[in-house]
């Protein structure tokens, strides 16, 4: 367990907020509270996994991390020092230590670009190595990502989804970070190539000592990679702790409906008892009041519907009137 | 075997696409055959050729498609000889289909109600009001009871995980014997995914349909299939019930798939990739098509192209180093030299 180690990132009551605009003078009418009150903390050398359902704010909450949202309110404080408020210039120097990769590849690379501009491009932005050492630099990132020097040249359409992945970790990984924030890193790629991109992350994450925060719903990708597990609902944690214990004995009904609706790569395991919660999941400009999970949770009883469960300090933490034992 | 009425027979099916130079085959000497009421799987990763297959039965495979070879029969009535204005006939009512992406198949600027009405009238004959009635019946059995507001909205305005319910109802209206379900429940999330699958394992068991289920999740597969067959590559590289398959995987790619997948019960070992990436339909490699990313790749894979044959009962394997180690001729020296090695 890391928990004793100091946190690298401490998140307190973070919102994200987008506004909700209307007519012709675009008045702000509501706002959709994508990531509603978040506390937490990810410690130095350990991945913090963070899955739930499509919308419920997970890539919000990590693009406000790196500062590509602005924080509606709350603190975010990294490497020991409060970041919430740094303008966009001074975060070019915290950005070396906190980087970020996408889902789709393609999306964050330049396609006019060859492949040994996009990973030369950071050291000349930031002048942080000598010009004359850029081009072994960029050879080291290809060798550490697995791609071979010779695909240099290339422009990223010649590449696959895999490749292009790796293309996107060797550029999150040029100045050495301490986080990565990883947002569905492996989502958009075939079985057999997301387990090469998860080995990869694994072993940088040896070499070079990261921290991530994984962000994914694939529930298998995250029990692989993470030493910690937050499930999100609604904008809001509701269970956190680590893997192994949250896997084993899941306290949040979500939780472990999430679990369960997962289906095994196993026949012999059909048939088993499971829950299937109904409907969808609701709309964040409109949370449900109490525990924003009480439309849907089998369990629930009058105090759900009324009352916010808050989520405690505890190592395994659950936000819930009535937890599972 | 004993003579068993299949309600559909593909046989050494190979469809092309037409490149703008050269026709291109998309899958080749695809072969299985579906009974009625049985639920066959099929799996493979991005560009293998399933819903190429599938595209093939339904005989919608665009101006730039055609089938070279190969039969599909269907209650024995070859598919590939009949004319468009006979298939028409047969599709969306003996056999309906639903499509990988919900909403590019339902239109956009048509109200849901006007779209099922539409549908079921096509191949009844009921009047529109029997149609209309019939069809918010439908919507009800898919788990929809607002069925009467549902008919007069437009589809964007749905979640993914309700288009998917309407495209089911539509599919199912007509009460097909064949249903072809390509990737359903790929764009959702893992609640909705098991909302859906649990309702079309019931839908399955009253109407008897016989279901073509495509995916790349094995999950799935593992969850509602009774026979399963692997694609790679434009072929089928291995087929079994679905038990046998998950048990005792013998294609190299379908062992490497099922160590590729991060298990959610048991220890974390490190995950076994596959290594390398698919081959581009133009440039098939010569032999076994996965000779370029396997680790018992002997001589004889990369040079002569094997068949899909029985290694045991119904379950058949495309690989030469299963097969020669399942008869009973003696064992390769270079094969014995790469168990050696493993
Ligand atoms: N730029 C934006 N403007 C307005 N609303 C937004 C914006 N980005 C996200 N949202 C909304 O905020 C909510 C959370 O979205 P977010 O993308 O964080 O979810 P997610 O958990 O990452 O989902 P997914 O699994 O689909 O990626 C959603 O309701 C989304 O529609
Ligand atoms: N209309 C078309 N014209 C040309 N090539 C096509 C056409 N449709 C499919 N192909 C090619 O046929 C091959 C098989 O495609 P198919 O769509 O069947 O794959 P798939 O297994 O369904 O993949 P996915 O999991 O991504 O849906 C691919 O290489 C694809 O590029
Ligand atoms: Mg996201
Ligand atoms: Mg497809």
């Amino acid at each position: 367990m890391m928990t004793a180690s100091s946190p690298l990132l401490q998140i307190e009551q973070l919102k994200t907020y987008y506004p909700i605009k209307k007519g012709v003078f675009s008045r702000t009418v509501g706002h959709v509270k994508a990531v509603d009150d978040v506390s937490l903390c990810i410690y130095e050398g350990e991945t913090l996994g963070l899955v739930g359902e499509s919308g419920c704010g997970k890539s919000s909450f990590g693009r406000s991390i790196v500062r590509l949202e602005d924080p509606y309110e709350g603190r975010i404080w990294f490497d020991n020092e409060d970041i919430t408020s740094r303008k966009q210039k001074e975060l070019k120097r915290v950005r070396t230590r906190l980087q970020i990769i996408f889902q789709d590849p393609y999306a964050s690379l330049n396609p006019r670009q060859r492949v040994a501009d996009i990973l030369a491009e950071p050291y000349i932005a930031h002048k942080l190595v000598p010009r004359s050492e850029v081009q072994v630099r960029v050879n080291r990132l290809l060798d550490m990502v697995g791609l071979p020097k010779a695909y240099k040249n290339r422009y990223p359409h010649e590449f696959s989804g895999g490749q292009r992945q790796r293309i996107g970790i060797a550029r999150a990984i040029a100045f050495e970070p301490k986080l990565i924030v990883c947002d569905e890193p492996v989502s958009a790629l075939d079985v057999s190539i997301q387990a090469q991109i998860l080995n990869l992350l694994a072993d940088l994450q040896q070499e070079l000592n990261l921290t991530y925060l994984f962000i994914a719903h694939g529930i298998g990708a995250v029990k692989y990679i993470s030493t910690r597990v937050a499930v999100m609902y609604l904008g809001k944690i509701v269970e956190i702790g680590d893997k192994d214990e949250l896997f084993r004995s899941p306290k949040h009904p979500y939780t472990q409906i999430l679990l369960q609706a997962y289906p095994k790569p196993d026949p012999t395991l059909r048939g088993d008892k499971r829950i299937v919660i109904q409907g969808d999941v609701p709309s964040p400009a409109h949370p449900p009041a109490g525990c924003r999970f009480h439309t849907r949770c089998p369990y629930v009883q009058a105090v759900c519907r009324s009352e916010e469960p808050a989520l405690g300090p505890d190592a395994h933490a659950v936000a819930c009137h009535y937890p599972l034992a | 075997m004993n003579p068993i009425t299949h309600l559909l027979e593909i046989d050494r099916l190979q469809t092309v696409f037409w490149n703008g130079r050269e026709e291109v085959a998309a899958i080749e000497d695809v072969s299985f055959s579906l009974r009625a009421g049985e639920t066959i799987g099929i799996v493979g990763e991005s560009g293998c050729g399933k819903s190429v297959t599938s595209l093939s039965i339904m005989r919608l495979l665009g101006q730039n498609g055609r089938i070279r070879r190969g039969e599909i029969r269907f209650n024995s009535r070859n598919l590939v000889a009949e004319s468009e204005k006979e298939l028409r006939s047969l599709r969306g009512k003996e056999i309906a289909m639903i499509f990988q992406e919900p909403m590019t198949s339902l239109n956009p600027v048509l109200t849901i109600g006007h779209q099922l009405v539409e549908m079921i009238r096509c191949h009844t004959s009921l009047s529109r009001r029997e149609a209309k009635a019939y069809a918010m019946e439908m919507l009800k059995k898919v788990g929809l009871p607002q069925a009467k507001d549902l008919m007069s909205v437009y589809p964007h305005t749905l979640s993914g995980g309700m288009r998917q319910r309407i495209m089911i109802a539509m599919a199912l209206s007509c009460k097909p014997r064949l249903l072809i379900a390509d990737e359903p429940t790929t764009a959702l999330d893992v609640t909705i995914q098991a909302q859906i699958l649990e309702l079309m394992k019931s839908l399955r068991k009253e109407s008897g349909a016989a279901i073509m289920l495509i995916t790349h999740d094995l999950g799935v597969v593992a969850e509602m299939a009774d026979r399963v067959v692997v694609m790679y590559a434009g072929q089928i590289v291995e087929e079994a019930d679905v038990f046998t398959l998950f048990r005792e995987p013998k294609h190299p790619y379908t062992q490497g798939l099922m160590a590729s997948i991060p298990r959610v019960q048991g220890e974390n070992e490190r995950l076994r990739a596959i290594p390398g990436t698919v081959p581009s339909i133009r440039k098939m490699p010569k032999g076994c098509r996965f000779h370029t990313r396997c680790e018992w790749a002997a001589e004889r894979c990369r040079q002569e192209q094997p068949q899909l044959e029985s290694v045991g009962g119904e379950h058949q394997v495309r690989c030469w180093i299963v097969q020669e180690q399942a008869s009973p001729l003696p064992v390769s020296a270079n094969f014995q030299h790469q168990e050696a090695g493993v």
